[in-house]
């Protein structure tokens, strides 16, 4: 029932986002079936809270006639998950035993990334819910933060977790993370090379949303490889636009910006 | 971008310096329209009409534009930097080919 009734929320929010430029792409997190808890009840409650927002939003957006009406609707019905991030965390706490406890927490770090409620979200997970299966999308969503609290949870996960794909995505997220760092500290490069070779030897298998978690570790190793600072530039030969070959060693002597682009 | 880019070219006429490019539009003759368009006098390579061509895939480049400034050596050097970054970047390297460096 629970399932059914999140399922054609999920049809509404997907429906109302199509309307509106850079609507949140965040789905909420999908619910186990079960019996309608209390908690269930304002779980849903919430997720329809956060759905009518979006609906609005798309709905002025859409009708707004000029940029100038379309920034009004931005800045004043952009939906902000952040206020309702406490109310889940609530949610959360109050009813620690519910199932759908660990499902408000992961709602609140897929929706926001950064701020108190995230990292108490991110505490709480870390502190009871370790070993669940929510772990697998949480650790797919933490991917991209920077935070010492997300950094621990990952860490733990790839430890303690007894899932297999928790492992593998805990795994792939501390990668990530340390590529995100060594863009500012190369020597976090190291870190990143550690998790890459562990992905490939042990989650290569496991899924990615461009092809499987080995493909993309294999990438990062290519890259510190043959990418980094400090490497010679991998020699590029092609067509220019106008179809006469060239290639990049023909420019030794000289400085060199390369700039992948596009008109779009 | 452009006109960053093309005040860079422009600074540095004479100067040991390139910029070049690699294209991922899909339609080449379209591209041609914008290049004369918008002034883009610096070489590209054509990357097959897509955003997984050959030197994208070669480089693992996920995000436009990617940037990377190599020194006289062919030596990466500096990456991801962007407007008054990637001209203080160029301005050191050159700076390092006038020392005899």
């Amino acid at each position: 029932m629970l399932r059914s009734i999140t399922g054609v929320l999920l049809v509404l929010l997907m429906t109302a986002s199509l309307g509106a430029q850079r609507a949140p792409a965040k789905l909420p997190v999908k619910v186990k079936p079960g019996p309608l808890t209390e908690a269930g009840k304002k779980y849903r409650a919430l997720l329809g809270e956060f759905g009518q927002q979006r609906i609005a939003y798309s709905k002025a957006y859409r009708e707004a006639k000029t940029a100038e009406d379309r920034l009004k609707v931005r800045r004043e019905l952009f939906p902000q998950p952040g206020k309702l991030a406490d109310k889940f965390l609530a949610l959360a706490r109050e009813h620690a035993d519910d199932p759908i406890a660990v499902q408000a927490l992961s709602w609140v770090v897929s929706n926001v990334r950064t701020g108190k409620a995230a990292n108490e979200a991110i505490d709480l997970l870390i502190k009871d819910y370790i070993e669940d299966e929510a772990m697998v999308a949480v650790c797919q969503r933490l991917m991209r933060s920077m935070s010492p609290q997300s950094h621990k949870l990952l860490t733990e996960v790839l430890e303690k977790s007894p899932l297999r794909e928790a492992k593998g995505h805990a795994c792939f997220g501390l990668m990530m993370q340390a590529k995100y760092a060594a863009r500012a500290n190369p020597a976090k490069e190291a870190e990143v090379k550690k998790y890459a070779e562990r992905v490939v030897k042990d989650f290569a298998d496991l899924k990615h949303y461009r092809g499987s978690l080995g493909e993309a570790a294999k990438r990062e190793l290519y890259e510190i490889e043959n990418l980094g600072i400090g490497k010679t530039a991998p020699e590029i030969t092609g067509e220019d636009i106008a179809g006469t070959n060239f290639k990049l060693s023909d420019y030794r002597g000289k400085v060199v910006v390369i700039d992948f682009w596009g008109n779009w | 971008m452009y006109p960053h880019e093309r005040s860079l070219v422009k600074r540095l006429a004479g100067k040991p310096f390139a910029l070049l490019g690699i294209n991922s539009d899909k339609d080449r003759e379209a591209l041609k329209e914008v290049m004369a368009k918008e002034e883009i006098t610096w070489r590209s390579w054509w990357d097959g009409g897509s955003t997984r061509g050959p030197i994208s895939s070669q480089y693992n480049v996920s995000a436009w534009p990617t940037i990377f400034v190599l020194d006289a050596k062919g030596v990466i050097r500096y990456k991801g930097v962007r407007g008054d970054a990637m001209d203080k970047a160029v301005d050191t390297l050159l700076a390092e080919i006038e020392n005899g460096g």
